[in-house]
């Protein structure tokens, strides 16, 4: 049977490459009784659409970015807090089964199912002409974020004024100085926005976006225990490689962009201390409205082998 | 096969009358029940995310923008400033409606809103100088298709919202495509105004009456600036800046120049917005038959096909100007756009050819398919304005194909023309 | 043509004047709240660095909703893109049979849209999907307009269907003078 996959990056876009990947090992080890096709670039669904596809038979499997899952379940907002997904942890399969459990937890009664998280992006700041490199410099400048509560609290907490803006506008916005930054990741910067951004800023730890590899949980669950089995580990075997191959990855691409004449700044130990006491409340926020959802998130253990 | 089935039926359907929108919509629904594996679900979910992208705002906008300046005759402002100049030649008033054409496509987005306005300004004028009818209606519907080419334009801002590509540097790259556009119909309009000797002279040019029209025009003359300047100023963006323009429009009808009173504008809201349905309702009808193709993999196997047929980049966009072109005899400007850009844009891509490059050749294919029968906008706008069939309108547009096909060629053949401004 | 039938298309003939007088303003009247959001977010952006994060969302689901309400109104108006270049030179009692088929094809396709919309809206229902920013809709909600508004295009082809029965012409175009002014009087609008 057909099991149609999607995303909205660009054919050229890793995450692509890993989707193909990802189906023709579940092709191989079923022996074709599964057959996975992937729609690239928006072809047939936008992320947002494809969640809204899985259970319909329409769309299987979706990697969206684990923030879309907020307009779900706004629980799903905790992986978004800034200071609070690290890399090192994710890097362990068995923490990330965890992670991924307790994204499952809150979806599952809506007939979704997440089987891991994939590595987006750690994000950076990214100005137009301004070299802005601390928190105080935030202050007032007009930033361009991604939907999503979380993200716009952070947004709000640093001083900046966040604004919406819908995609299609946010290259054109900055070059033109219609905005003044963006947040965005290292493969935004080298693809949509090349040299109209000068300026890159990075606070290590500030926000660690992921993909949620999502299923349509009754698809999954008629499965058979065997070829759950092999979807399961076909995607897990990516994520394996992907949660180090990525960070090295996006070196590069800064790397070029630094070569071509960009500007890159990572926040000192010290900067970073007066990010996370800035952030402080975002999270006591959340964890006012959601209560439970943050000490359950700091109750995964990170120490699992 | 299934494919070639589907589309002789859309041919059928469409020659007996249907509407559009229904015909691609229902054929492509019909071909979704017969995929395995694909629920009805997606007609809809494909229908509500057509319309649902925000570039696309521009389109009633620009279309509201376009519908205040006609009904506040700045189309005639334009062609009493331009042609107490231009009105001393042979063919003073034909070349005269052309000018103001190029002018009008710089405000207003659309082809037939561009024919409409100049249209409804000059018939009575052109027939009154003893210029013959189909003339007359012939360079008013060709004249309204640079409305499309030059900036701001329905037409790109329909491709940068279907593949993805930035409409700021789309307006940038149509300029001089545009430029071309018009010399080759002004030298036109000259040519045959001479050959057949159309129109009335003047004795000379009006200076003085050029001088004491400009103040009046001056804030008309405004609007493309204003339009321009606040994208690349900084200030909007470029699906904002179409709300600007309707906004300045109504200012200027109502309060600049008090030829629009206030409730008028509300019955250009409601025509505007009918106006916009229209063209929701084909691109909702074309995402349809997108969404089928890249799901039945009709569009993967065309690009591994062209791709394996090693074509050169020349071969590739003259094998396209030709589907193009017979495509824009039976589809609009529109449906064009809509039906091919979700296949054609990943072919050009594998065949090396510039997006940008392609989006202005098939925005300059769009042009040509509004004035080519048996369906084309414009012929049906001007049929309406100057009270003549349809056919006598696609006569006097006959002698402008050759040239279209001229210019047609050089922008698809020099990059440079689209690339240069970028 | 029979008394009944006549009565059925003054029914319908009332039905697209209160369409055109109440549906298409209230349309409208999204479609220009819409340009007012959007020039706001500018003004604000530009002028007092402040953004509206329910903006862009709410000027996209206006628009979208104006359109899907009034394409029965487009139909009334003309408005739809059709060519009429081969039916027009039909014998016509054919080309009657021509317009017949074009509204009901019309009608299947709307029925098409409603079917496949409730399996859909059942499933934002189920998954509690809300929209991207604070304003936080539910998106079953927005997605009604789907069917309603289909519904609506479909009462326009079944009154189409109506007027072939009756022995006018089923559909008028808007480059016709009188097209926009059709539902004030229908018979007046056949072209001859
Ligand atoms: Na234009
Ligand atoms: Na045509």
């Amino acid at each position: 049977t057909d099991m149609v996959m999607t995303n909205e990056v660009a054919t050229s876009h890793w995450k692509t490459q890993y989707m193909k990947e990802v189906g023709e090992a579940i092709k191989k080890k079923t022996d074709g009784e599964i057959n996975p096709i992937v729609f690239p670039s928006g072809q047939i669904y936008s992320d947002q659409d494809a969640l809204a596809a899985l259970g319909t038979g329409a769309v299987q499997m979706v990697w969206p970015v684990s923030v879309r899952l907020e307009t779900i379940d706004q629980r799903a907002g905790v992986l978004s807090l800034p200071f609070t997904l690290k890399t090192a942890d994710m890097q362990k399969a068995c923490y990330r089964q965890q992670v991924s459990d307790l994204l499952t937890s809150f979806v599952d009664k809506r007939n979704l199912k997440v089987l891991t998280l994939l590595r987006a992006a750690d994000l950076i700041f990214l100005f137009g002409d301004k070299n802005i490199d601390s928190l105080q410099d935030m202050h007032g400048v007009k930033v361009r974020v991604i939907g999503g509560k979380v993200y716009l609290a952070t947004m709000q907490a640093t001083g900046a004024n966040p604004i919406s803006m819908a995609a299609s506008e946010m290259s054109t916005a900055l070059a033109q100085g219609t905005i003044d930054g963006v947040l965005s990741s290292a493969a935004g910067w080298a693809d949509m926005l090349g040299t109209s951004a000068q300026y890159g800023f990075y606070v290590p730890g500030f926000e660690l976006a992921t993909y949620a590899v999502v299923v349509d949980k009754g698809w999954f669950d008629a499965l058979s225990d065997k070829d759950a089995a092999i979807v399961r580990n076909s995607v897990e075997d990516i994520a394996d490689d992907q949660w180090t191959s990525t960070v090295k990855k996006d070196q590069k691409l800064i790397e070029e962009m630094e070569s071509k004449g960009s500007t890159y700044t990572v926040a000192d130990d010290a900067e970073i201390q007066r990010w996370r006491d800035k952030m402080q409340p975002v999270i006591d926020r959340f964890d006012a409205d959601h209560p439970g959802v943050v000490e359950k998130f700091k109750a995964l253990d990170s120490a699992c082998q | 096969m299934t494919i070639v089935i589907a589309l002789c039926l859309m041919l059928v359907l469409l020659a007996i009358g249907t509407h559009v929108a229904v015909v691609l919509g229902l054929v492509t629904a019909g071909l979704v029940l017969t995929v395995a594996g694909v629920p009805a679900t997606v007609i809809a979910q494909t229908a509500f995310k057509s319309v649902n992208s925000y570039p696309m705002l521009a389109i009633p906008m620009f279309v509201l923008a376009g519908n205040l300046m006609m009904k506040g005759d700045l189309a005639k402002l334009m062609i009493d400033l331009i042609g107490s100049l231009v009105r001393s030649v042979r063919g003073g008033l034909a070349i005269t409606v052309m000018l103001s054409s190029v002018f009008f496509a710089a405000v207003s987005g659309s082809s037939v809103g561009s024919a409409a306005a100049i249209g409804v300004a000059t018939i009575d004028g052109l027939k009154k100088e003893r210029y013959p009818t189909h003339f007359a209606a012939g360079i008013v519907a060709v004249g309204g298709t640079l409305g499309i080419m030059i900036p701001p334009s329905l037409s790109f801002i329909l491709i940068g919202s279907i593949v993805g590509l930035p409409v700021d540097q789309l307006f940038v790259a149509g300029i001089l495509p545009a430029l071309l556009e018009a010399t080759c119909l002004l030298c036109t309009v000259a040519y045959l105004s001479w050959k057949h000797q159309y129109g009335e002279i003047a004795a000379a040019p009006d200076f003085k009456g050029f001088g004491q029209r400009l103040p009046g025009a001056f804030a008309a003359l405004m609007m493309p600036v204003l339009i321009i300047g606040s994208i690349y100023g900084g200030y909007l963006t470029p699906t904002e800046v179409s709300a600007f323009a309707a906004a300045y429009a109504a200012f200027l009808c109502v309060f600049v120049y008090r030829s629009v009173r206030a409730g008028d504008l509300w019955d250009a809201a409601r025509n505007s917005l009918l106006q916009t349905t229209m063209i929701f309702a084909v691109v909702m009808g074309g995402s349809l038959v997108a969404f089928i193709l890249a799901r039945m993999g009709v569009s993967a196997n065309l690009i591994s096909l062209i791709t394996s047929l090693d074509l050169a980049a020349w071969q590739f966009l003259l094998i396209v100007n030709v589907l193009l072109l017979v495509l824009g005899m039976f589809l609009d400007g529109v449906a064009l756009v809509v039906l091919t850009a979700p296949l054609l844009f990943p072919l050009a891509k594998t065949v090396g050819v510039d997006p940008i490059h392609f989006a202005v050749i098939m925005v300059a294919n769009s042009e040509i398919a509004t004035i080519t029968p048996p369906v084309g906008l414009n012929l049906f706008v001007m049929s309406g304005i100057a009270k003549t069939p349809v056919h006598e309108v696609a006569r006097g547009v006959l002698p402008f194909y050759a040239i279209r096909l001229v210019a047609l060629l050089i922008i698809t053949f020099v990059p440079a023309l689209s690339l240069a401004l970028l | 043509m029979s008394k009944d039938r006549n009565i059925v298309l003054k029914l319908f003939e009332s039905y697209a004047r209160f369409e055109k007088k109440y549906v298409l303003s209230v349309a409208t009247i999204m479609l220009l709240a819409a340009t007012a959001i959007m020039l706001m977010e500018g003004i604000g952006r530009t002028f007092f660095d402040t953004s509206f994060f329910w903006a862009e969302e709410s000027v996209r689901y206006l628009v979208l909703w104006a359109f899907f309400l009034t394409l029965g109104c487009a139909g009334h108006a003309g408005q739809h893109i059709r060519t009429d270049l081969v039916v027009e030179h039909l014998w016509t009692p054919l080309r009657r049979v021509a317009s017949a088929v074009a509204c009901l094809l019309g009608m299947v396709f709307c029925g098409m849209l409603i079917y496949a919309a409730i399996p859909q809206i059942e499933r934002y229902h189920s998954l509690g999907m809300l929209t991207d920013s604070s304003l936080n809709l539910p998106l079953w909600v927005l997605f009604l307009v789907l069917p309603v508004g289909a519904f609506l295009w479909g009462l326009f082809y079944l009154h189409g269907l109506m007027r072939v029965l009756s022995g006018h012409e089923a559909f008028v175009n808007s480059h016709d003078d009188t097209a926009l002014d059709m539902t004030d009087d229908v018979t007046s609008s056949d072209r001859s």
